[in-house]
């Protein structure tokens, strides 16, 4: 089936299409709607590497991380939205890989800074996958996806009564109470938990508000 | 299932056109593919927005008659005579002419376009076909407002249709430019105050 336009790829044309990005992390750097930070000189650097997308590598201080977002230009819908994420941690062990939609750009090393948001993250000691989701407070959820190493696909939606993670062997966890209540942006984050760098992939991020 | 987005548009026994698709996403609106200037006055603004669905904010000068665009540079793909867009857009202030669609020039007499418009002065969507300052507004049946709405504009080589939320409104035959064009968004300040339209979605492409 072919398209006349990209927009009646996802919309039919009589309906006002809403807010819908993604992003391919392929070119000679980060494109420029990302704000990147840091609290060290950890780094965000597109790779020169067969599907390696970007990569993030800490500075080898404790907790020190990098992390890109919108800079609290906030489109999505805490209430309405999903995301689909293709990302790769190098380590399985002492890290913290964020990745979905937030309200707050500030540093994700600070609790705080990560509630009224919903995101992917993992569970290291199981190796699972684990999904975070809420508004004052954040409700964690072990998923199904065993995150290793290798290129992991997850993708989650909230709405007014339910929010949700799906892989790439379908739906993973379901949650009815505390949900994000203020407007989101996208925020993927990487952090060390170790006196050692660390590093991660990200190769697609897609956010579209439903 | 087909394995290339370039197969969901063209078969692969065809060249496919110049397309292009923004969606104003990110920290700051992104000047490597849209220029934005004042054609007429000094201080208006591009921003995007901290608001849900709320896209990219175009402001004029705070002057009555000031003038803020945004364009391609006159980095001109498209033809006005082979060509469709799709804007998503909306007009916020309430004393403005907000034109959109393709223009050959970035004067602000725009000589040489094809654009929607959405004019505080006129009571209905229309739309403004002139090639060489020749032409003008032609009316649709739908009044103006200040809600989200889908254009498109679909540019043949004699005659231009014009749809709004995906019901064709208007049908041009006359005037239709020849020179090659670009996207653009027109804010023409009737008042002072500092006049602001939004747009989430641009796509252009030739056919």
């Amino acid at each position: 089936m072919t398209f006349d336009s990209f927009y009646e790829i996802f919309t039919n044309p009589t309906s006002v299409r809403k807010n819908h990005f993604w992003e391919d992390f392929t070119g000679s750097n980060l494109h420029s709607r990302w704000n990147v930070q840091t609290d060290s000189s950890s780094t965000a650097i597109l790779q020169d590497a067969e599907d390696d997308g970007v990569k993030f590598t800490t500075s080898s201080g404790n907790n020190d991380v990098v992390w890109i977002s919108f800079a609290n230009k906030r489109q999505y819908n805490p209430a309405g939205s999903a995301f689909h994420v293709i990302y790769k941690p190098n380590h399985t062990s002492l890290i913290g890989y964020n990745l979905g939609l937030f309200s707050n750009d500030g540093d994700p090393s600070v609790g705080a800074n990560n509630n009224n948001a919903y995101f992917v993250t993992q569970n290291l000691s199981t190796a699972k996958s684990r999904f975070a989701c809420g508004g004052g407070s954040i409700t964690y959820t072990d998923g199904t996806t065993t995150v290793g190493t290798d290129w992991v696909y997850n993708s989650a939606e909230v709405s007014s009564s339910s929010a949700t993670m799906s892989g790439v062997s379908g739906l993973e966890v379901t949650q009815t109470s505390n949900f994000p209540t203020s407007k989101l942006q996208p925020k993927i984050s990487f952090r060390t938990a170790d006196f050692a760098s660390k590093s991660g992939h990200l190769r697609y991020f897609e956010v579209y508000n439903t | 299932l087909t394995k290339s987005l370039y197969e969901r548009f063209y078969p692969l026994t065809s060249t496919g056109n110049q397309r292009f698709v923004a969606n104003f996403q990110g920290d700051s609106f992104n000047t490597n593919i849209f220029n934005f200037r004042n054609v007429i006055g000094s201080s208006g603004t591009v921003t995007v927005t901290d608001e849900i669905d709320g896209g990219l904010a175009i402001t004029t000068d705070s002057t009555t008659g000031s003038v803020m665009q945004i364009d391609m540079n006159d980095r001109r793909a498209f033809d006005p005579r082979a060509s469709k867009f799709i804007f998503v857009t909306k007009r916020v202030g309430t004393s403005l002419q907000v034109l959109f669609g393709l223009t050959g020039d970035i004067t602000s007499s725009l000589p040489n376009a094809i654009s929607v418009a959405n004019d505080t002065s006129l009571t209905y969507y229309s739309c403004r076909v002139i090639a060489s300052n020749t032409g003008g507004f032609t009316n649709s049946d739908v009044a103006i407002d200040t809600d989200w709405h889908v254009h498109k504009g679909v540019c043949g080589t004699s005659d231009y249709n014009q749809y709004l939320d995906g019901i064709l409104k208007i049908t041009v035959t006359s005037n239709i430019p020849t020179v090659k064009c670009q996207p653009h968004v027109t804010n023409y300040a009737r008042s002072s105050g500092g006049q602001e339209s939004r747009i989430r979605y641009c796509e252009v492409y030739n056919t």
